[in-house]
């Protein structure tokens, strides 16, 4: 027994060296152990069995060559450059905000308040950003599969930070509201988007997780919360304002809307004819 | 990937995945018990070299058609579980429909061969 836990451990060395990483290893070693366990069953020797089993797994070489094939595609980069953009985004903030909070200028629950929901709300409107960046990526051709699941993968994880930063940014709101107005909540336009854009980010985050769409429509999707996000943030503050209705503000909003649709139905019937394409 | 019966690498290539999806549309299972199952349906006809079916489950794996954990077997071996996720279900039913059409046209075709064999006797 201590023999064959010895060779294993060779066999073991012997992937690794070519590269084979430790969760295709542990993988493979259970196979092992499941391989040699039954031919020792059936009578063969530990070490019979073991070279039975190794050989029937295939050649150390083989293996990682086809483990090296099977690797994570390169990331889509778009997605880790608007990731460290908006990490950028976030530290400026602070640093504004923790200048304003030193000299009296803002307090500290309203300073966490702007950060949380801006940050939140920023990252949304980016995920939507991405999504209009895969469109224009796709008239040059599609992504990988494994490319758009992990692109549809971080737009759930940019999702998840922005729906957490805007439950906490809209709660933090609501205690400085309770402080100034006497009312968590005071039917503000601001609050209803705010809490919009929460449910949003929850719903396509567990869309893309749980696997509920494909891929490619979940990143087209990006582009809804990016359009309510828009609403949100600057068609709430301008209702607030009573600007909404203005000439000028009122062409801005349709614009911004419009650009969002355009895109959402170019993608779609991008998606119709790549897959057209490649049934053909 | 096939020792026991010689079917054309494209071949293989081409039913793999599908075939796993198969095996995991009757539930969660890991890359031994679903060699073990590919053998028994085929009576052991059909043979892998064991450690090429990896690559394939973890490429379904990136493509989002199945999902994995690793759970304790009840010997309390840790074993890596595969499980058919949605995307892999509208897969698999893509493919059962390309697949039958492939069988029912060589089907056809052989079919035909065989009857005009009967004619001519």
């Amino acid at each position: 027994m201590a023999d064959l836990e010895r060779l294993i451990e060779a066999w073991r060395r012997s992937l690794a060296a070519f590269g084979v990483g430790p969760d295709e290893l542990a993988e493979l070693e259970s196979h092992l152990r499941d391989d040699v366990d039954r031919l020792r069953r059936e009578g063969i020797s530990d070490e019979r069995a073991l070279e039975q089993a190794t050989a029937r797994l295939g050649p150390p070489q083989a293996l990682a060559a086809e483990f090296a094939r099977t690797a994570a595609p390169a990331r889509w980069l778009p997605l880790p450059v608007t990731a460290g953009a908006l990490g950028v985004l976030a530290l400026l903030l602070a640093g504004v905000l923790l200048d304003r909070l030193l000299t009296g200028r803002v307090s500290v629950l309203l300073a966490a308040h702007l950060l949380t929901v801006t940050v939140g709300y920023s990252t949304t409107l980016a995920v939507g950003v991405l999504a209009a960046a895969y469109v224009l990526r796709r008239t040059q051709g599609d992504l990988s599969p494994g490319q758009t699941h992990g692109l549809a993968r971080g737009l759930a994880v940019l999702n998840g930070a922005a729906g957490a930063l805007t439950a906490i940014g809209f709660v933090l709101g609501g205690v400085w509201a309770q402080e100034h107005l006497g009312r968590f909540w005071t039917w503000d336009p601001r609050e209803i988007g705010a809490v919009c854009v929460l449910a949003w980010d929850v719903l396509l985050c567990v869309l893309i997780l749980r696997r509920l769409c494909a891929d490619s429509l979940a990143v087209l999707l990006g582009l809804a919360g990016s359009a309510l996000t828009y609403l949100a943030w600057f068609g709430a503050v301008s209702l607030s304002a009573g600007t909404y209705g203005r000439g000028s503000v009122a062409a801005a909003h349709t614009v911004v809307l419009l650009v969002h649709v355009v895109f959402f139905c170019a993608g779609l019937v991008q998606a119709r004819r790549l897959a057209r394409g490649a049934t053909a | 990937m096939v020792t026991g019966m010689k079917l054309s690498k494209d071949l293989v290539a081409a039913s793999a995945a599908p075939l796993v999806l198969s095996i995991l549309e009757e539930g969660d299972s890991y890359g031994y018990a679903i060699l073990r199952r590919v053998r028994a349906l085929s009576d052991g006809r059909w043979t892998w070299t064991d450690g090429m079916l990896y690559p394939v489950l973890h490429r379904l794996e990136q493509q989002g058609y199945v999902g994995a954990c690793w759970r304790e077997s009840e010997a309390g071996r840790r074993r890596k579980y595969y499980s058919l996720l949605p995307a892999g279900r509208a897969a698999l039913r893509e493919q059962k429909e390309q697949w039958s059409l492939v069988q029912a046209t060589l089907a056809k075709l052989w079919g035909a061969a065989h009857g005009g064999l009967g004619t001519a006797h």
